[in-house]
């Protein structure tokens, strides 16, 4: 009888000790930072933005509230908060005292560094603080932002009406159908800057007002690379304000310069890591026409570099294959001889985009390519590749690049006909 | 009264398996990556081999006198006050590696999971889970060590497959790590990470013959020793060698860095299950191997009164470390570095006394 009533105050007091029901600690209770911003303070060390989206009603009963009667203005501030720390839990210390929830970190999909910070070289300090906070996840994104971070945040919009989580992954996500800009996180910047083999290339971003977009009465005429341009930099107008373009170059901690979205589709083919991507060549034959050539890789980019000389000569081979999409000028290119000049035509460009981004990255002494992962294999220790100092040498290499290209289709037609009209065929 | 019972070699195979490999989920990983670089996957493959020679020793002891465990042969061998002493040895350290392991574990659980928890709280749980199950016996815990190894087993692979998209190649380079000579001897040091294996000498009353540990013994090493490497090697492609080494969980880093799509993301939930599982069959089981020994040395038959005081021990032990730090970079690397001085070399000390007083069996040759 002792016994069973023994086992059954144990029974009773684990209930009551391990349901935790006082401190339990529900969905509703937190206030989740979906994007953080860091700039330089000026009445303390961080001036630290984050936004905290408002949550809609779902149905279920908790909610943090309804949101879709306030205007865009008013939402915007009150979702997003810029406060002065020295540190990023001083920060949500002293943003508690104005929000009454818990400020979570585990869905956060962006922290925005503003470029100024970037390129003062103070990332190192904010990202080895951050890689210890348990709630901020290595899969976030980075994103190195042209102006303020907090700026930046504001003129992120959710678009159409989704989740701006959503819309801050999506447009990262989908960045390898399109290559403008990199996929690195911040685990990987938090490896990269202290890497003796590679280094970090970060997502660069920024607010475009539509002022590139010029009036006027006089057309466009000659070429223009496609892409070639930094984020806040496209003739783009209407739509989201903030823009994903580019790369920002860093050797180690400090930002040294940016990639365009062309030259960071030059380097994400020769990292191997774009699934499909449009090009729009210039005509070889009617120079004022554009083609435009989608392509995919047919085998992953080979690396061969030979260390024997002072000078490390980088050889890198691109198997490529595509469909041409249009062709404006009707010459035809689907013939196997003209075929070959297309091909050839873009084996060119794609060679030259490669060298004129691995000229600008060498000036920068930043391997942006990454050729330091195949050169540490001819190491056999670490002491050894340490020695060799792989970063100072990456600036004296020389790059051979060698493109073969591919036309797989013509796109609906086979055949090019000429245009027929009163003047005869043209 | 607590009951060893009989147990075959697929239980007694779990037991030492999990108690061995729970240990790369923790700080050993980042280490081992400190002292050798790139070379950790096949460094505990060195550790290993030198552990199975180790173990032969332990097996040459038992097998000179069957039917008999560590604790019985330290009498016969160097009679019964040296012998208790170097008993009581084993028991006192195996339950300092109960409480530098579930230290561990505590400081990791509060630095991922539970961090708003005190640790006395976490270690008082689990306290209690551990001694729940020493209360059912050495054999209700390597049933159900057997029952968990497949779970575990699956969920160590889906996280290591999960991961597969950010493996890089390249990051096992240079091969050699910080250099042949050094991945060989830190190797050899740490064989002390399979020294669970010599628990089966304590044990050995309920395994099947000498015969039978030597296979168990010998098969647990080969297979932790596959698990550890292969731990090894996928988060040393996932990680360069330069942020390796400061993580606090390799592992658990690991598997918080899936991102396949929007949806398939946030997976350390699976590794938590891993961690907790698995610890708690470590810390149970070298738990069980002090109670055991204590209990010989001072002829307690009935082990259930010593196993509430044992555990209130345990749960001062556990509170000596200052915090993680002292944790991972003293305790436990002096353990997973001089283990190996109280795993393996005091059966080889006893073998050779056995071999010089001529004792062999169950009884006393020369008085």
């Amino acid at each position: 009888m002792g016994k069973k009533l023994c086992l059954s105050v144990c029974m009773i007091l684990l209930m009551l000790l391990l349901s935790a029901c006082y401190d339990a600690r529900e969905i509703g209770d937190y206030a989740y930072v979906s994007m953080m911003g860091i700039d330089e303070g000026i009445t303390d060390t961080l001036r630290l933005t984050f936004h905290i989206p408002e949550f809609t009603v779902s149905g279920s009963g908790t909610n943090s509230g309804g949101g879709g009667e306030s205007n865009e203005k008013e939402k915007t501030e009150k979702e997003v908060i810029t406060l002065d720390a020295p540190s990023l839990l001083s920060g949500v210390s002293i943003m508690n005292n104005s929000i009454p929830k818990i400020i979570n970190f585990m869905h956060m999909k962006a922290i925005i560094i503003s470029e100024k910070m970037a390129r003062a070289g103070k990332i190192g300090e904010i990202v080895a603080g951050l890689m210890k906070y348990r709630q901020i996840r290595g899969i976030t994104n980075i994103i190195i932002c042209k102006g303020t971070a907090q700026e930046f945040i504001k003129a992120m919009k959710p678009y159409q009406g989704g989740l701006i989580t959503e819309t801050i992954e999506e447009l990262i996500t989908r960045s390898d159908k399109t290559g403008f800009i990199t996929e690195f996180t911040f685990r990987d910047m938090y490896n990269r800057i202290k890497s003796p083999t590679t280094q970090f290339l970060g997502i660069y971003g920024a607010v475009n007002e539509g002022e590139n977009l010029k009036d006027g009465d006089t057309p466009f005429t000659g070429y223009k690379i496609p892409g070639d341009y930094l984020a806040g930099e496209t003739p783009v107008k209407g739509g989201p304000k903030v823009e994903l373009f580019g790369s920002a170059i860093f050797d180690g901690d400090k930002m040294v310069g940016t990639l365009t979205g062309f030259e960071t589709q030059m380097v994400r083919l020769a990292h191997g890591t774009l699934s499909r991507v449009v090009f729009t060549i210039q005509d070889p034959l009617s120079p004022g026409l554009y083609i435009p050539v989608e392509i995919k890789e047919l085998e992953k980019p080979k690396v061969n570099i030979d260390l024997s000389s002072q000078k490390p000569r980088i050889k890198l081979e691109l198997s490529l294959e595509g469909d041409i999409t249009s062709v404006p000028s009707r010459i035809d290119y689907e013939d196997t001889k003209m075929n070959r000049v297309l091909e050839q035509t873009f084996e060119n460009f794609i060679k030259t985009g490669i060298q004129r981004t691995f000229l600008k990255g060498k000036e920068l002494k930043s391997d942006i390519f990454d050729f330091g992962r195949t050169a540490i294999k001819q190491f056999l220790t670490i002491p050894e590749w340490e020695e060799y100092k792989w970063t100072d040498k990456f600036s004296e290499a020389e790059l051979d690049v060698s493109v073969d290209f591919t036309i797989r289709r013509t796109g609906k037609t086979i055949d090019s006909g000429p245009i027929i009209s009163s003047e005869g065929k043209e | 009264m607590l009951k060893e019972g009989k147990f075959g070699y697929k239980e007694a195979i779990s037991l030492i398996v999990i108690t061995i490999t729970s240990k790369v989920f923790f700080t050993s990983p980042s280490a081992v990556t400190k002292l050798v670089g790139t070379a950790g996957w096949y460094m505990t493959l060195i550790s290993a081999i030198v552990a199975a020679l180790m173990f032969m020793f332990l097996y040459l002891v038992l097998k000179r006198f069957p039917g008999k465990n560590m604790m019985e042969i330290n009498d016969i061998v160097l009679g019964k006050f040296a012998g208790s002493i170097l008993t009581l040895i084993y028991c006192v350290f195996f339950l300092v590696i109960a409480s530098v392991n579930m230290r561990e574990f505590t400081e990791i659980i509060k630095v991922f999971v539970l961090t708003e928890s005190p640790p006395s709280f976490i270690m008082a749980i689990f306290i209690i889970s551990v001694v729940s199950i020493v209360f059912a016996g050495l054999e209700t815990l390597v049933r159900y060590a057997k029952f968990l190894i497949y779970i575990l087993g699956a969920g160590l692979i889906v996280v290591i497959l999960l991961s597969v998209p950010n493996f890089r190649m390249h990051r096992l380079h240079p091969l050699l790590g910080n250099g042949l000579e050094k991945t060989i001897i830190h190797g050899a040091l740490r064989c002390s990470f399979y020294g669970e294996a010599a628990l089966l000498g304590i044990f050995a009353a309920s395994l099947q013959g000498s015969k039978e540990i030597k296979k168990i013994g010998l098969y647990s090493i080969f297979i932790s020793a596959v698990v550890t490497s292969l731990c090894l090697f996928s988060f040393g492609m996932v990680f360069p060698y330069t942020s390796a080494r400061e993580l606090a969980s390799p592992m658990y880093a690991m598997a918080a860095n899936v991102r396949l799509g929007e949806f398939l993301q946030h997976m350390e939930p699976i590794f938590v299950f891993l961690w907790n599982f698995s610890s708690f069959i470590e810390v149970a089981a070298l738990f069980y191997g002090a109670l055991m020994t204590y209990c010989h040395v001072f002829r307690i038959t009935d082990k259930r009164p010593v196993v509430l005081p044992m555990g209130t021990l345990l749960f001062c032990l556990n509170l000596l470390p200052k915090g993680i730090q002292d944790v991972s970079s003293g305790y436990v690397q002096t353990l997973r570095t001089w283990g190996w001085v109280i795993y393996f070399l005091p059966a080889i000390f006893v073998l050779i006394i056995a071999l010089i007083r001529k004792k062999k069996g169950g009884t006393i040759q020369n008085g």
